[in-house]
């Protein structure tokens, strides 16, 4: 009865160690999402603004979208977010006959925000009619622009 | 004025003239009929006493100050 009674109480025991040395198993850890990157701005034309000239700081000088025929045309150029060595091309086109009456294209010099100037003028004075300007970064079309040559 | 013609018919583009400068690179300004060095410099700097800066920079093709030619290629230092 006695050793009835110890194996009883050792069992017990035993059950009592093991229960509570049984330890839970830790949850697993949330998994970890790693989110890519923003991409980085894609680079852009920001800016086309026509003037009759330009400063030292690429600022258009005496902007206007209307020109005589013998005015020289500047175009102003802002572009963001590129890389040195990029390049941006212009073509002017003449509306009423659809033609083109110049392109020109020029390679970024900075990584960043470039600011770029064209020009163009005809000696014999360009024709009257609306005129379109389209540009393009790397072979991506930019942002157009229009201006006019009247009398 | 060069009218449009009443035809209707293509233009001829081929004489219209032209360039680019951008930021970062040498800047540079061609010549157009009527400029003077104090013009431009007036244009650039907003000074025209500034003009002997440009002179200066381009003595390789401006031997007289008072005389450039149209379609000259000058360069504008900062």
């Amino acid at each position: 009865m006695k050793s009835t009674l110890f194996l009883t109480l050792f069992l017990a025991l035993i059950v009592l160690v093991v229960g509570c040395g049984k330890k839970e198993e830790p949850k697993p850890a949330p998994p970890v999402i790693e989110q890519a990157p923003p991409p980085p701005p894609a680079p852009a034309v920001s800016a086309v603004t026509f003037a009759k000239g330009f400063d030292v700081n690429f600022t258009a000088v005496n902007p206007t979208t209307t020109f005589k025929p013998k005015d020289r045309v500047v175009v102003l150029v802002t572009t963001d977010n590129v890389v040195s060595g990029a390049m941006l091309r212009v073509r002017c086109m003449y509306v009423p006959t659809n033609q083109l009456v110049r392109a020109d294209s020029i390679a970024l010099q900075q990584t960043g925000t470039n600011k770029s100037q064209f020009f163009f003028e005809r000696a014999k004075g360009l024709p009257a009619g609306e005129y379109k300007l389209e540009t393009s970064l790397n072979g991506t079309a930019g942002m157009t622009g229009s201006f006019t040559v009247a009398q | 004025m060069t009218p449009f013609p009443d035809n209707g018919g293509p233009i001829d583009f081929s004489d219209v003239t032209g360039g680019a400068t951008t930021s970062g690179g040498p800047r540079t300004y061609v010549v157009k009929k009527g400029d003077s060095l104090s013009k431009i410099a007036k244009e650039f700097y907003k000074d025209a006493k500034q003009w002997k800066k440009i002179y200066q920079a381009n003595t390789d093709q401006i031997k007289n100050p008072d005389l450039i030619k149209p379609g000259q290629k000058l360069i504008i230092p900062d």
